[in-house]
């Protein structure tokens, strides 16, 4: 009994297939063989992801949903993908004008819903003093206004404005200006003119991007590193504002953490800053 | 007696049985009561005038049907044979508009298409990665599949 055992082991580890270890991958395969139902199946079997993977996991579900006419569906698989990561869009490489499509739509319904709650969540985050936080809600929500989905949009401007105003306070308790010597409030015009001159790069050196399997060797992912840089010119954080592969996301952070610059300045004293850095891995086939 | 012998010798006795023909879009094989009398590929079958059920079956694509036929004489009884249509799965990559059997069924991914049985042929075009072709046996067994990948020659 024993004996068998260790044989029915050894004939699955054997199994050249990366495919059977990686259930996204998995079901990469099968929804490009068109095998929907199964690529759906194997897609519900996939748990712990992280942020990367599930943007992927719900890319897949919505183009199965998609396939087999199931939209409302597959509607609400690109919605927690745009919720998962809101800047990420399919590259036009990979998916048909007639899915291009249906996923633009879905997303532009969704950004405004995401940027009013970015900016709620951000005025909480200020109110609590946590200017680090506010300045990343309010940053994010000013990158999505700028998208093309969002600008076509009548509230965008009074949105952006709202943003706008919010991350400059953010700013300014971040790096709160000398107070002045007689105790009282700095008038709100110094605000305005203080001068903030973002930090440059000294080194940063982007990794090469070598595809794990040649599986994703015909994909292309769009991601971000958000680092903060500190008054010293020194990374002091950097994390993963857009997924991209998670091996590279890996790679990219601890390139990261060592890249160096010429710090940001406000009225000449060097501050920290956050910078964000996009990356594109494009197709190594 | 023998001349009246000679000339009451009996007529020919006349064929009894008639021509059938199936028409069908896939091969079949013909039974009547679990003998195997032909296939569609054979034109023109012969069978005893009168009534008769054709078995008419091919397991490949899973296909099963009966069909009542009166044969007469002289005349030629056809058969013919709608074929059912059964679910096709269809996908490119990265992506390709779809023609089957010369009409245009759309950009993939595509899903539960419904299409008769028996063999379809495909035509994926891609803007920029130009033309492949492509043939599938669609059957009643299970859902057809088929998926190109467009980047390879």
């Amino acid at each position: 009994m024993r004996a068998t055992v260790v044989l029915a082991f050894l004939a699955l580890t054997a199994t050249p297939s990366a495919a059977l270890d990686d259930p996204l991958l998995r079901a990469k395969e099968l929804y490009e063989a068109a095998a929907y139902e199964e690529a759906l199946a194997t897609l519900s079997s996939v748990v712990g992801v992280t942020p990367a993977d599930r943007v992927h996991v719900e890319q897949y579900r919505a183009f199965s949903l998609f396939a087999l006419g199931r939209l409302e569906d597959a509607e609400r698989a690109i919605t927690s993908l745009v919720a998962a990561d809101p800047v990420y869009v399919p590259s036009a490489h990979m998916a048909s004008p007639k899915v291009l499509t249906f996923f633009s739509d879905v997303r532009e319904r969704q950004l405004p819903v995401i940027v009013r709650r970015l900016i709620d969540e951000g005025r909480g985050a200020f109110g609590r003093k946590d200017a680090s936080r506010a300045r990343n809600h309010f940053q994010m929500a000013l990158t999505l206004l700028a998208d093309p989905a969002m600008a076509r949009r009548a509230e965008a401007e009074d949105m952006k404005v709202v943003a706008a105003a919010f991350l400059d306070l953010t700013g300014v308790v971040a790096t709160p200006p000398p107070a002045p010597s007689t105790g009282t409030a700095a008038p709100v015009h110094a605000i305005k003119e203080s001068v903030f001159v973002p930090a440059q790069p000294i080194r940063q050196a982007i990794p090469t991007w070598e595809p794990p399997s040649r599986a994703y060797a015909n994909d292309e992912f769009n991601g971000a590193v958000r680092v903060t840089i500190g008054a010293d010119g020194k990374v002091k954080t950097a994390v993963i504002e857009r997924a991209t592969h998670p091996a590279y996301d890996v790679r990219l952070l601890q390139a990261a953490r060592s890249w160096m610059y010429k710090p940001a300045t406000r009225d000449g004293k060097p501050v920290e800053s956050d910078k964000v850095i996009a990356v594109r891995l494009q197709p190594t086939q | 007696m023998e001349g009246a012998s000679a000339a009451a010798a009996p007529a020919p006795a006349p064929i009894a049985a008639g021509l059938v023909s199936v028409v069908t879009p896939f091969p079949l094989q013909i039974y009547v009561r679990g003998r195997l009398v032909g296939t569609s590929e054979i034109e023109t079958l012969m069978l005893p005038l009168g009534g008769h059920e054709l078995e008419l079956a091919n397991d490949t694509i899973g296909y099963r049907a009966r069909r009542s036929v009166f044969v007469q004489a002289g005349r030629r009884a056809t058969v013919q044979i709608e074929p059912p249509t059964s679910t096709l799965h269809v996908n490119a990559t990265p992506w390709a508009e779809v023609w089957v059997d010369d009409e245009r069924v759309g950009e993939t991914p595509l899903g539960n298409l419904q299409v008769p049985v028996g063999s379809r042929d495909l035509v994926f075009r891609h803007p920029e990665l130009g033309e492949r072709r492509a043939r599938v046996l669609v059957t009643l067994k299970e859902p057809a599949r088929i998926s190109v990948d467009m980047r390879k020659p």
